[in-house]
């Protein structure tokens, strides 16, 4: 995990707010990928429709768990931007890596990463 | 997601309005969904019309299959309202709480002193007769009405007014006794007891709250139990 890349940005601002500021870095000329929680399963702190923002440079707003996850959001999302791929992430009970991140909740939870483009 | 969805969805969010985004990952394509209607002509039916409209009145995105392949319902919906009736003391710390739950709060008082009396932040206020100021406002299904003045020359118009709306909760501060003589003006006023029944009073859930801001957190819990439902 490239922990060095990650800078922590928590915002208080709920996801609506979110898009504005995905407006704004887009308007900075910096890309940006966009991760959305698209279905739940169980017990999970964010409901689907839930986004984060992730910059190049590995800044990111908002969330799409309780932060159980985002640190791995943050890897694949830094690869779609390379890429330009669509990535959807599983995470729950069956997933090994899940519980090496810590989905304490033992809810699933998938999220789909894309570009803003 | 292209930058033309992003744009459409926040001049929507902008204009307040309700709608679904249906998103195609794998085509990365974006249709809208509005009250009853689509952006333009396309393959959905009216099955899938009833979903669209069924996510916005759950307030609720999802993944949903269609014709075999897979779409994403992101819900908008239009923003939250509070139309408090009484700017008295627990007026300010309902509003705070409320603020945090994006509520858009319209604060109305007749009595200029009262609206005067405290420092309200980022809030309408109208100084009209309650009923006169509620038939101004538009109140839709994401409208929430509460009274707090204790007065009946102010709160039963109001609560007469916001029983004719579609405002998903109504509820009006007093004891039960209050409530019960409340009650039995409004029978001789000729409403039914049906409608009487909409009126959450006591108001709020009982967590035995004591100081005015707990009392706000009873008042909010019960109006996301009736949002939620």
């Amino acid at each position: 995990m490239k922990e060095s890349r990650i800078f922590i940005n928590m915002s208080k601002k709920e996801d609506n707010n979110i898009l504005y500021k995905a407006k704004e870095i887009i308007q900075n000329g910096s890309t940006v990928a966009l991760a959305t929680v698209i279905s739940t399963w169980g017990s999970s702190p964010r409901p689907v429709g839930s986004v984060m923002l992730i910059e190049q440079n590995g800044k990111f707003y908002g969330s799409v768990s309780g932060g159980c996850i985002e640190a791995e959001v943050i890897e694949s999302a830094l690869k779609t931007i390379e890429d330009k791929k669509i990535r959807k992430l599983d995470f729950g009970v069956s997933n090994d890596k899940a519980w090496e991140v810590g989905l304490a909740c033992g809810g699933k939870i998938s999220v789909l990463i894309e570009n803003l483009e | 997601m292209r930058l033309n969805t992003l744009n459409k969805i926040l001049s929507f969010k902008k204009e307040n309005k309700s709608f679904v985004v249906i998103r195609d990952f794998k085509s990365n394509k974006d249709f809208f969904y509005f009250d009853n209607n689509f952006d333009k002509e396309n393959e959905f039916d009216i099955k899938f019309k009833l979903q669209c409209s069924n996510a916005l009145k759950k307030d609720k995105s999802s993944l949903i299959s269609y014709n075999n392949k897979e779409y994403f319902l992101y819900v908008f919906n239009s923003p939250l309202k509070l139309i408090i009736i009484g700017a008295v003391h627990i007026a300010s710390s309902l509003i705070e709480i409320a603020q945090i739950l994006d509520y858009k709060i319209i604060l109305i008082d007749p009595r200029e002193s009262f609206l005067n009396s405290q420092q309200f932040l980022n809030i309408e206020t109208i100084s009209k007769w309650p009923d006169e100021a509620l038939k101004e406002i538009y109140i839709d299904n994401r409208t929430a009405i509460v009274t707090l003045s204790h007065d009946p020359k102010l709160d039963e118009p109001a609560l007469i007014e916001a029983l004719k709306s579609k405002a998903f909760y109504i509820g009006a501060l007093g004891s039960k006794k209050t409530h019960e003589k409340r009650v039995i003006r409004l029978l001789s006023l000729g409403l039914n007891e049906d409608d009487i029944n909409k009126i959450n009073a006591p108001i709020g859930l009982p967590i035995g709250s004591v100081s005015t801001k707990e009392i706000s957190i009873s008042i909010l819990a019960e109006i996301t139990q009736k949002l939620r439902a």
